[in-house]
């Protein structure tokens, strides 16, 4: 991809540009206009773009449908706009069926996906042997099905940990500790990532490197 | 001042010359590659060679879950399935959970050019934004038109002549996610009706999906933009990921020196026999 020649374009990378700097600037140079203003813009324009998407979005899905003779769609859409009574303390009441609804229809949905792959599967490819006949696999095997078994006795709280609980829960620990240790070092990875690209994009808006 | 040590220095010294230092770093190897070496992880092999087993004719649906925020992170990878999907013939249905998903596929279309050049509707189709999660993606396994009555430039569905061959779960090879978005896919397209299910996960989500990996539920994972590197990789095509991936190894390189640095006085304290 070339650099922009029109200028709005042009004009465009270079708002970004300086709309990141802003951003960025906040943790060298603490709360900052240009921060601010970054700020302003960024919380401005996200809430407007998931207005448009959505009402579209609702427009598309139930609006247009309706009005095409699909009278059903009248179901969902009376349901969704009772979702705003929760503003008016006298209509309040109404909002409880559209929540009702929503968290109804979403438990049912969830609690029946969610049996094969999150539990079933789950125990079985913890004490399933491992495919694998490394060392490795067995190591990963032995790690997965002690940590499990361990990391579940630290949460037990309705023995004390003394006798037998007390070296598990603590081995428990251990591993619970690690297993946060791995996610943020992921969450690291991402955090650089992000930023990674934010300074790859100012080095392109610079001709520093190409686009 | 004068009787302070190296590290009572360090600890004292402003940190914002520790984030231009991080600056730094990422930026050179940016300007001038290093080209470190990239190992491929199994898990990234896996996705690859199940890219490279879709059959000419293959529909597969690609759920872009990534914000514009996430694109040095998915973006590089989202390229070679699509380069990869599309060099074995197969016709690719995107859609999208985020708000800005019309950018990311505007951005796809400038990294892959020859999308534009395929016959829309046939080959390729974009049916844009979606809400719903579970419940959405419980619908589309039964009605995908039920979810998206016309794609996203407002063409009626039953217009696109693609989308009359995938309008159920069955009728689609697999399920791509991108950067989040995959325990919908798994919990109402794999488990229920055998969709393979894979994908790539921004780096926070590599150790949350490890256990699908391993149960099965998903066939094949690239995690963040060291996944998306090892994908560029196996296709042969390094690009940004690859070249992004030499900045996030030599900044963790610094930060594992910086750690060093930190804890070192610490240490030395305690085998003083200090508290």
């Amino acid at each position: 991809m070339a650099y922009p020649t029109e200028i709005w374009a042009v004009l465009g990378l270079w708002v970004g540009a300086v709309l990141t700097v802003g951003i960025y600037s906040y943790m060298l140079y603490k709360e900052n206009p240009l921060y601010r203003l970054a700020e302003h813009i960024y919380i401005g324009i996200a809430f407007a773009i998931t207005a448009v998407v959505s009402v579209q979005n609702t427009n598309r899905i139930a609006v247009t449908p309706l009005l095409n003779g699909q009278i059903a769609f009248i179901i969902p859409i009376i349901l969704g706009l009772g979702m705003y009574t929760v503003f008016v303390e006298e209509y309040r009441w109404i909002s409880r069926y559209s929540i009702a609804t929503l968290v109804g229809v979403s438990l049912g949905v969830v609690t029946s996906g969610t049996l094969i792959p999150n539990i079933i599967n789950q125990i079985t490819s913890t004490i399933a042997s491992p495919s694998g006949a490394t060392m490795m696999d067995w190591f990963n095997f032995l790690y997965v099905g002690i940590g499990t078994i361990c990391a579940l006795s630290y949460f037990l709280f309705t023995r004390e940990h003394t006798g037998v609980l007390a070296p598990t829960a603590r081995l428990g620990r251990l591993i619970v500790m690690i297993a946060l240790g791995v996610m943020f070092g992921n969450t690291v990875l991402f955090r650089m990532s992000m930023l990674s690209g934010r300074i790859e994009y100012l080095l392109q808006v610079l001709r520093l490197i190409p686009m | 001042m004068a009787n302070q040590t190296i590290f009572e220095r360090l600890d004292k010294l402003d940190r914002r010359i520790y984030y231009w230092l991080i600056v730094i770093v990422i930026a050179w190897p940016l300007v001038s590659p290093i080209g470190l070496p990239i190992t491929v992880k199994p898990s990234t092999r896996a996705l690859y060679d199940g890219l490279t087993a879709v059959q000419e004719g293959d529909v597969v649906l690609i759920d872009i879950f990534m914000s514009v925020s996430t694109w040095a992170e998915c973006m590089g990878g989202l390229v070679v399935e699509t380069n990869t999907l599309l060099d074995r013939g197969a016709r690719l249905v995107y859609i999208g959970d985020s708000v800005d998903v019309s950018r990311s596929w505007d951005r796809l279309n400038e990294l892959v050019p020859r999308l534009g050049t395929l016959e829309y509707g046939t080959d390729v189709v974009f049916l844009g934004y979606y809400t719903g999660q579970d419940a959405a993606a419980s619908q589309m396994a039964v009605d995908m038109s039920s979810i998206f009555p016309a794609d996203h430039f407002g063409t009626p569905i039953e217009d696109l002549p693609l989308m009359r061959d995938a309008n159920s779960a069955t009728d689609y090879a697999m399920v791509l996610f991108t950067a989040e978005g995959e325990v919908k896919w798994i919990q109402q397209w794999g488990a229920p009706y055998g969709v393979p299910v894979a994908g790539m996960g921004i780096a926070m989500k590599g150790s949350a999906l490890a256990p699908y990996l391993a149960s099965g539920d998903i066939f094949g994972l690239a995690v963040g933009v060291r996944g998306a590197a090892e994908l560029e990789k196996l296709a042969g095509m390094p690009a940004a990921a690859t070249t992004t991936m030499d900045a996030i190894s030599s900044t963790h390189l610094l930060f594992v020196i910086l750690i060093v640095l930190a804890n070192l006085p610490i240490i030395f304290n305690k085998i003083k026999g200090g508290s």
